[in-house]
């Protein structure tokens, strides 16, 4: 088993065009470096070091390179000899690989989708992250149609002060507090035909949009999700959130289809699409299968609203593509109380949406999860965390969040985003929002 | 199967057109090596049934389905320079009464000591006769054209190891046993490490199996032999790699393919004699060195074409000879790390701990068959055995055997 990287760590990205650059670190203020290989600007690959293992010079530099590049690499090139018969492995041996991948990178980058896109933040009292993640996107190779800041049940005018710094920013308030309320009521708000999220604690890079949308060329993509890296790993929580609850999806595009979801034997780990800090969705997709639900989701049960409503697209029948050359840094939580509720927080919602999903779709493997998998695998850290002395807490946290979220979800089980998803239903929307006002006020107890 | 399945073995290179593969009737499966531009690139071997055809096709799709890696690795590992110094070498081969293994090991090396055109030797090979019982090893020494002859009379690897650090002459010397034969491109590999890591305390390398001519063979590779890939990579006591490290000395490399700054090896005191002593400690000597070049805070690096071949032990009851000498060797290394550095002591526990699991659950797989390769369970429960030998005391008691051994020399 892997320990979790030494903090404080360097976080740098070496563009590999050029050839490997020598590394050397500050060691006065690091313990450790990561470092991510990137060609072009596309991501290929990533490597952790330890402070006592630098310097390196340019040559050792590139044997690192290699190995950390090496699969994602090999993924891409044998794309270009399949079907090649019995000359493809002389055609693999032939091949220059950073020039064929260059070329690749080239072509797909000339491609342009002809569409319009609305990117939407959601944010609640992060102001200063939040001015972070605009600036960023003003540097975005191609603008988007429209972003808009959604701001949930704010309690001061810092978002909107932020937001009027950026005039081509709209700006929306959703009072009533959770993820998935802000989210449907961007959705709502926006116009253009691909509507792509990112959080407010997260930094774009010039590439992000331009990567994340292509896809969606092919009609029966539903949705993409790109690539999360952390952005800074100062302190040792950020470190253990990388290596307990990462975003990272590696580094080869992949496509997931209607039989993926069927196929899998168990619950489909549909949390392996991607991550709500990088993702676009078609706005077709929303309009034939609902909004985001809002029982799930930070502010309601915890997480996976995202997740979820990848499951219902792939039942729906859409495809999703995770595509890695789209690439987002992520601030993770730095202390010690902010991890603490983020791991109560992921486990609440994650059972949570594994019921729902259940309820949904009949899949007993959701069940099997929910009530046997997720069990054993506390438990399985808790024997685990003898290994790194202080992280059982988190295990506990997340075990209590895993309670918490049964009985949450036995007080909030009326699906209340039936409001969301079917406006003609008048009565259901009425009931609803009774139920809502009712759930809580549970909620804060 | 019984154990004379032997398993077809092919050398290719990838540059070149493949061949129609036909695995002989008798044959289970498939030994590929793969080379190119005269190095190795990959290797791996692969269960068919007897009297299989492979197209070209069919083959290409094995190799890049296996090995796909490996060939877009050699892409990107470009040629060594030629300016590079070559590295002052001694060869060191450790052997007692083996000479018909001995023979075609120094053949291998013969061409790498002098390349075409070449009348002075590259390096120095040092061949030192372990506590021998006949002249057989001294007589094809000496009729050879450039070995140094030496006798270790003390009966023991390690003891013939320090013989050997002692009476070299080179910077660096390298460590084979009798039974590897050495890579055309060995030594161009080690130049290759050394001018990129000038710095090495140690250079290690892939350790491919000479001959698949038994199940016996075959089942050692399946259970990952001495192989650790083709890659390059730079070893430090700091890395950021498994919590057990630098105590997993067993990833580092094998006994049959190390090379070490002689200057290193004098300063932190030479091999650990109580170790490898042959019956009944039979091991560990060079997971001992491994981690004390690396606590001695210098790199380690693993070099992919600095490679040998080994003849692994044919039968089946040298397997599990085997597999009890890794079990032994290991926890006798544990043993004796706990005693010394206490700093690493956390890290042995939770590596013993790891290794009962892992033959636990390898016992448990293979009697149910739900083991990836047709292992038996008898060869996890023989290096339990030996595990649990080395835990209990062995090393101290090879250490007093080996002072036994030394003061009858006196």
């Amino acid at each position: 088993m892997t320990a979790p990287v030494s903090t404080p760590c360097q976080i740098v990205q070496m563009e590999l065009a050029e050839g490997a650059q020598p590394l050397t670190l500050d060691a006065t203020r690091y313990r450790a470096v990561g470092v991510y290989f990137l060609l072009d600007g596309a991501p290929l690959g990533h490597k952790f070091l330890n402070a006592g293992e630098l310097p390196l010079n340019k040559e050792q530099m590139w044997e690192v390179a290699i190995e950390a590049i090496l699969p994602a690499l090999t993924g891409h090139l044998l794309q270009h000899v399949s079907g090649a018969g019995e000359s493809a492995v002389q055609r693999l041996a032939a091949l220059n690989p950073f020039a064929s991948f260059r070329e690749a990178v080239r072509q797909q980058r000339a491609v342009r989708v002809s569409t319009t896109i609305s990117v939407i933040i959601c944010t609640r009292e992060r102001p200063a992250a939040l001015a972070k993640c605009l600036a960023s996107l003003q540097k975005l190779a191609e603008q988007p149609f429209e972003i808009l800041v959604v701001d949930n049940a704010p309690t001061t005018d810092a978002t909107r002060r932020v937001v009027n710094d950026f005039p081509t920013v709209r700006y929306k308030v959703e009072p009533r507090p959770g993820l998935s309320f802000a989210r449907n009521t961007g959705v709502r708000a926006s116009r253009g035909d691909i509507i792509a999220f990112t959080d407010d604690d997260v930094e774009v890079t010039a590439n992000w949009l331009s990567s994340l949308v292509r896809p969606f060329a092919d009609p029966a993509v539903g949705c993409t999700t790109g690539l999360v890296i952390p952005a800074e790993m100062e302190t040792a929580e950020q470190s253990l959130f990388e290596s307990w609850l990462s975003f990272h999806r590696g580094y080869l595009p992949r496509r997931f289809g209607p039989e993926w979801l069927r196929n899998f034997r168990g619950a489909p780990p549909v949390w392996d699409l991607g991550a709500g800090a990088n993702m676009a969705l078609r706005r077709s997709a929303f309009e034939k299968t609902g909004l985001f639900d809002t029982r799930l989701g930070a502010g309601a049960s915890g997480c996976s609203e995202d997740s979820e409503l990848w499951y219902r697209l792939l039942a729906a029948g859409y495809s999703c593509q995770y595509e890695p050359s789209s690439l987002v840094l992520h601030h993770h939580r730095a202390n010690r109380r902010q991890l603490t509720g983020q791991m109560r927080m992921y486990s609440r919602g994650h059972v949570a949406a594994l019921l729902i999903q259940f309820a949904r779709h009949r899949n007993f493997g959701n069940l099997l999860r929910a009530f046997v998998g997720l069990p054993i695998y506390h438990l399985r850290r808790f024997g685990a965390s003898v290994m790194f002395p202080g992280t059982a807490s988190y295990w506990a946290a997340s075990a209590q969040g895993y309670f918490a979220g049964l009985i949450w979800l036995g007080r909030n089980f009326r699906d209340r985003s039936d409001e969301e998803l079917v406006e003609r239903r008048a009565p259901v929307r009425t009931k609803a929002i009774a139920a809502f006002r009712q759930g809580e006020t549970n909620g804060k107890q | 199967m019984n154990n004379d399945t032997p398993f077809h073995r092919i050398t290719l290179d990838v540059d070149q057109p493949l061949p129609a593969v036909q695995v002989p009737v008798g044959h289970y499966g498939l030994g590929v090596y793969l080379r190119r531009e005269g190095r190795p690139i990959g290797y791996f071997h692969h269960y068919t049934a007897p009297g299989t055809r492979y197209s070209a096709t069919g083959l290409g799709k094995l190799i890049l389905d296996r090995a796909g890696s490996d060939i877009v690795r050699s892409s990107l590992r470009t040629a060594p320079e030629a300016s590079a110094a070559k590295p002052r070498l001694t060869i060191a081969i450790c052997t007692k009464d083996r000479a018909w293994s001995l023979r075609p090991c120094l053949d291998s090396l013969t061409p790498l000591q002098f390349p075409e055109g070449k009348n002075e030797p590259e390096f120095e090979i040092l061949v030192v006769d372990n506590a021998p019982t006949d002249t057989s090893t001294r007589d094809l020494a000496e009729a050879q054209r450039a070995v140094t002859y030496a006798v270790e009379p003390l009966a023991g690897l390690d003891f013939a190891r320090n013989t050997a650090v002692r009476r070299a002459t080179g910077d660096y010397i390298a460590f084979m046993d009798d039974d590897v034969l050495a890579d055309p491109a060995w030594f161009e590999g080690l130049g290759r490490a050394l001018a990129k890591n000038p710095d090495a305390g140690a250079v290690t390398g892939p350790v491919m199996p000479m001959e698949l001519a038994s199940r016996a063979q075959v089942l050692f590779e399946d259970r990952g032999g001495f192989s650790h890939g083709f890659g390059t990579v730079r070893h430090t006591q700091h890395d950021r790699a498994a919590v057990t490290h630098p105590c997993n000395a067993g990833t580092f490399g094998a006994g049959c393919n190390m090379v070490f700054s002689r200057q290193l090896l004098l300063r932190i005191g030479l091999f650990d004699e109580a170790l490898d002593t042959g019956r009944p400690l039979p091991g560990g000597g060079d997971l001992d060195i491994f981690y004390r070049v690396l606590r001695a805070d210098k790199p380690l690096i693993y070099e992919g074409s600095m490679a040998v071949y080994h003849r692994h032990r044919r039968d089946y009851e040298g397997l599990r000879r085997q597999m009890w000498t890794w079990g032994l060797g290991f926890m006798a290394f544990v043993a004796k790390t706990w005693q010394t550095d206490a700093a690493s002591r956390f890290k042995l526990r939770v590596m013993v701990l790891g290794f009962f699991r892992y033959i636990t659950a390898m016992a448990v797989r293979t009697t149910l068959g739900r083991y990836q390769h047709p292992w038996s369970p008898d060869l996890a429960i023989w290096e339990a055995v030996g595990a649990i030998q080395g835990l209990c005391g062995e090393y101290g008691r090879s250490q007093r055997r080996s002072q036994a051994i030394r003061e009858s020399h006196v």
